[in-house]
């Protein structure tokens, strides 16, 4: 009886609709580290107060609103300050957009001006931080499309939902690098995206990542 | 204070980068066996994030727990959406030639009549008989994956067996190599 019962084991083990071949072949390396930065980027829920969730019907108009005033700036750019060459420094790949902020003095006018010349439709706003996360990107807003009130702060850990994994590798801040972030390149929702510059006199700055008075 | 945390971060940020490169392929094969190949991604991730969460919850033996993990968010998967499962659908509709092309019609038919047969099994026992016959798990280690303990495992593993051979005879499947082992008729275990 029990040679019968490994025997059937052994047809079950012949069954396996998976062979070693077929996992490696599809380990995308890309892939797996972009999941290990995603979920890294989501950090443990005693270690980081939540944002509110808020609905569809605020954050889209908020950043309606916000796509105004930068058009309103962008009816400017040639009266704007010199700096470095670039704002930005973007890099593409096929998976991949990256973006480092290069003169965190610059205006956003000139940074989305940058990004759309490089036909990446991706905004950026910038913060008052404290001196130490100038240049760093400190926060930002996702909305997928067609999804009525989903949307997430960038590096937070409210991950309830399968398909919520696999979004957050769209948008990946690296926790070991708060200077760069990379943004797929078939991500067809919408980004709005935090970087810190030094705070003017009077201003408060944001904290990880949230207005002053969020909480 | 502030130094500590930051020191106590990088740790487990290490501690999760060596688990998360050493047990990936592990997980997401676990995944490709049980679900479409789209949703297995998703389970992997799913797993991962949840064992960054609770590190400090992972023993050291970690692949066990991980199992566990990832036939949790496999489960909630399934009852947001009751399907039939993808796995079957997948080696139904593959040509068994283009999938297995070193294989003799005998070796197919073999492979349709398991798959089959497991098919009409419930998720407990497919899951008991696949953590060791596909995952390779031993007794105490594919009991943590399936939560129980180690005696209730094999209890559940030799009723999952029998239970196997009795759907292979009925189906007429059954190689000779098993017939040994076929229950005789009205021994069913409830």
């Amino acid at each position: 009886m029990t040679h019968g019962h490994d025997n059937v084991m052994e047809l079950v083990a012949r069954a396996d609709p998976v062979t070693p071949e077929e996992v490696e072949a599809r380990i995308d390396p890309a892939r797996s580290e972009a999941v290990l930065a995603a979920v890294l980027a989501a950090t443990p829920a005693r270690r980081r107060r939540r944002w509110p969730a808020l609905p569809a019907r605020v954050v889209i108009p908020a950043l309606v609103a916000a796509a105004l005033a930068l058009a309103a700036a962008l009816l400017l750019p040639s009266l704007l300050p010199g700096g470095p060459q670039n704002a930005l420094a973007i890099e593409k790949t096929d998976r991949f957009i990256s973006l480092r902020i290069e003169d965190p003095a610059a205006s956003p006018a000139r940074m989305n001006r940058e990004l759309r010349e490089r036909g990446i439709d991706i905004e950026v706003e910038m913060v008052p931080v404290p001196e130490h996360q100038i240049g760093d990107w400190v926060g930002g807003r996702a909305v997928w499309p067609g999804v009525s009130g989903d949307q997430h702060r960038l590096g937070d850990d409210r991950i309830r939902r399968l398909n919520d994994a696999a979004r957050l590798q769209e948008v990946i801040r690296d926790p070991g690098d708060p200077g760069l972030i990379r943004v797929r390149t078939d991500f067809r929702g919408h980004v709005l995206l935090y970087g810190g510059r030094e705070a003017r006199p009077g201003e408060e700055p944001w904290i990880d990542g949230n207005p002053p008075g969020a909480f | 204070v502030g130094n500590d945390a930051a020191s106590d971060q990088a740790d487990a940020a290490r501690r999760f980068e060596a688990l998360f490169r050493a047990n990936y392929p592990s997980i997401l094969a676990y995944a490709l066996r049980r679900t479409d190949p789209e949703a297995a991604d998703d389970v992997v991730a799913e797993t991962f994030v949840v064992a960054w969460r609770r590190l400090a919850d992972v023993p050291a033996d970690e692949l066990p727990w991980l199992y566990g993990v990832a036939r949790k968010t496999i489960a909630n998967q399934r009852r947001g959406k009751r399907r039939r499962s993808a796995l079957m659908e997948r080696l139904a509709r593959e040509a068994p030639a283009a999938a297995w092309p070193e294989d003799t019609a005998d070796r197919v038919a073999e492979r349709e009549g398991v798959a089959a047969a497991m098919a009409r099994l419930s998720e407990r026992d497919r899951e008991v008989l696949r953590l060791v016959a596909w995952e390779g798990l031993e007794t105490a280690r594919a009991a943590r994956a399936a939560g129980c303990s180690p005696a209730a495992f094999s209890v559940r593993l030799h009723r999952a067996r029998r239970r196997l051979v009795k759907e292979l005879a009925g189906s007429g499947h059954i190689p000779s190599e098993v017939q040994s082992a076929t229950p005789a008729q009205g021994t069913g275990e409830a």
